[in-house]
């Protein structure tokens, strides 16, 4: 999957879990309902939709502050699980 | 001595120590000291003693020297969930009473501009609020005054607060700051949320003894491994936290390699922490002495058990010994058991037991109940928890009464969920039930008879409750199982799912 499919994959993922929409610039921690067990499911669904397993090091806030670093960091753990 | 008396010796006797340490901002005793005195006087001078004052704060030094400040003022404080709906927020400061409200940066879009109060602090306040000061004549509370309220769920649909005196957190304090051997040096964790009650030993046992407080900032609570290098980063030494956060810190994060060196002591409550993966934590933390602690909001910490090897073979870790003064019967059928291993409701009296729910008599009565013994009555709270005393008088926990779980370590009245979704306008009925999770304790999921879809109705309760009591699931059916009475088969849907 190339990068501006796994944005709009995750966006797709994320918003189903909240049930309203969230936006590229939108700060993810910040939206009611992103709690640790929407973490984990989101975290859960990726990895098993993609076939891959995130690093712990990535688990952590700065990876989850948007959009955009969570799409770097799963394709940083897809890389990672492919190569 | 009042517990911000006892701060203000500290602060005496340890200057230079920190008070707080968040990583990015170190806050001597000195220092600390003199903003509490500045915001106590200032919250003093615009309030009237006894006032309850609304902190709705994320977990930073700033909102823990608000708490400070506001009973060293003769105010008490009403801890408001900063990741609650703005709907919820607005029902626990209309319901509290409170005169002033306090927020920050991140809970400040969450707040209409006509809130009913006489002191409003806004973000860009705080600062000012807190600058230093260093005397001021100050009101002092009593022992029976309330030092703070804090919010939990309510079977009947509407969150209850209860009051916590001066004297019932001394009485905790007091006990736990010696039990766990708090000084100077210590690097105290603070876990858990502020508005829940395992914070207020983080707080006051190491507030009152020099030692310092580390705020875990709520997005690292979040990830375990941010925890895990927070704890490692700060050298924590005393950890108090709930089983599910311990549990996921274990699976899901590099804690077994190379275990947490600096942690002298982790204590552990709110929920039951099975044998199996408690023994893999203490596997992982060698050096560490692991503690079970016991005890609701309303009667805070009453048991306490050093958990060793031999424990971890039972089928269940006992809950210790009463501690902290408390007094525990177990009642069945209104009289209390004399015979070792025999069942009863646990029901707590002493120092720590508090007065009641916030002008709610109705549910403070039916949470009563007297015991007679040893030749005086005692007015017991009813914890609802069931367990044995064995011939050691060790306590082992049984189990609890219906419709009310823990999911995560917050406790949940099934009721209150069900009562919200029976709000929602295309719902006839609703039944919410727990179902075990080796990782969350409990996750709820809920069953309604509506005209509305499930995804619908998760949205409701994501606008009304606090996220941990949002069902996973609404499953949306025409009809429900029933009992042969014709009440909601709970048992049924719950097996449903398991299945």
């Amino acid at each position: 999957m190339n990068r501006p499919d796994v944005t709009a994959y995750l966006q797709r993922v994320i918003t189903e879990r909240l049930g309203r929409p969230v936006g590229m610039g939108d700060t993810l921690l910040d939206q009611t309902g992103f709690d640790s067990l929407a973490i984990v499911a989101v975290i859960d669904r990726v990895e098993t939709d993609l076939g891959l397993e995130m690093d712990p090091d990535l688990l952590v806030p700065e990876t989850f502050t948007d959009l955009g670093t969570l799409t770097e960091a799963v394709c940083r753990s897809d890389s990672r699980g492919t190569t | 001595m009042r517990l911000t008396d006892r701060f203000f010796a500290a602060a005496r006797q340890w200057p230079d120590q920190a008070a707080f340490d968040t990583g990015d901002r170190v806050i001597s005793y000195r220092e600390a000291a003199a903003r509490v005195t500045g915001a106590a006087s200032r919250l003093a001078d615009r309030l009237e003693p006894g006032d309850r004052v609304a902190l709705n704060l994320g977990k930073s030094p700033d909102a823990i020297m608000l708490m400070l400040a506001t009973l060293a003022a003769g105010l008490s404080y009403v801890p408001i969930d900063p990741a609650a709906p703005p709907a919820r927020r607005a029902f626990v400061l209309a319901d509290s009473g409170a005169r002033a409200l306090i927020v920050d940066d991140r809970t400040e879009a969450g707040w209409p501009d006509d809130v009913d109060v006489d002191v409003r602090v806004p973000a860009a306040g705080l600062a000012g609020l807190l600058a230093p000061a260093y005397s001021a004549g100050l009101p002092a509370a009593d022992r029976d005054d309330t030092a703070y309220v804090l919010y939990t769920s309510g079977s009947t649909g509407r969150p209850k607060g209860v009051v916590i005196t001066h004297g019932n957190a001394e009485a905790f304090v007091d006990w736990a700051a010696g039990y766990a051997g708090v000084r100077p040096g210590d690097r105290v964790a603070v876990h858990a949320p502020l508005h829940f009650d395992l914070p207020v030993f983080d707080l006051y046992a190491s507030l009152t003894t020099g030692a310092t407080v580390c705020p875990v900032s709520e997005h690292v609570a979040l990830f375990p491994q941010a925890l895990l290098r927070m704890l490692r980063g700060r050298r924590i030494t005393v950890l108090y936290a709930v089983p599910s956060a311990l549990i996921a810190l274990l699976h899901r994060s590099t804690l077994t390699e190379g275990g947490l060196p600096d942690l002298r002591l982790l204590l552990y409550a709110g929920e039951e922490f099975h044998p199996a993966p408690l023994a893999r934590l203490m596997a992982a933390l060698p050096d560490t002495e692991v503690h079970n602690l016991y005890g609701p909001i309303e009667t805070n910490v009453v048991t306490a058990l050093r958990v060793r090897p031999g424990h971890l073979r039972l089928s269940r870790i006992p809950l210790g010994h009463a501690v902290a003064g408390a007094r525990i019967f177990l009642v069945n059928d209104g009289v209390p058991v004399t015979e070792p291993d025999q069942a009863g409701e646990m029901l707590v009296s002493g120092p720590s037991r508090t007065p009641g729910y916030l002008d709610r008599p109705e549910l403070t009565a039916a949470s009563r109940a007297v015991v007679h013994a040893d030749g005086q009555d005692w007015t017991c709270h009813r914890t609802g928890d069931y367990a044995t005393r064995d011939a050691e008088g060790v306590l082992h926990f049984l189990g609890r009464r219906d419709g009310l779980v823990k999911t995560r370590g917050f406790r949940v009245e099934l009721g209150e969920v069900e009562a919200t979704l029976l709000r929602h306008e295309a719902v006839q009925e609703a039944a919410v039930v727990a179902i075990a999770d080796d990782e969350h304790t409990n996750v709820l999921h809920a069953f309604a008879i509506a005209e509305a879809d499930g995804e619908e109705l998760r949205q409701w309760c994501l606008q009304a409750l606090p996220p941990y009591m949002v069902p996973a699931t609404v499953t949306v059916a025409a009809d429900l199982p029933r009992t042969s009475t014709g009440k909601l088969a709970r048992r049924e849907l719950a097996e449903g799912l398991s299945a």
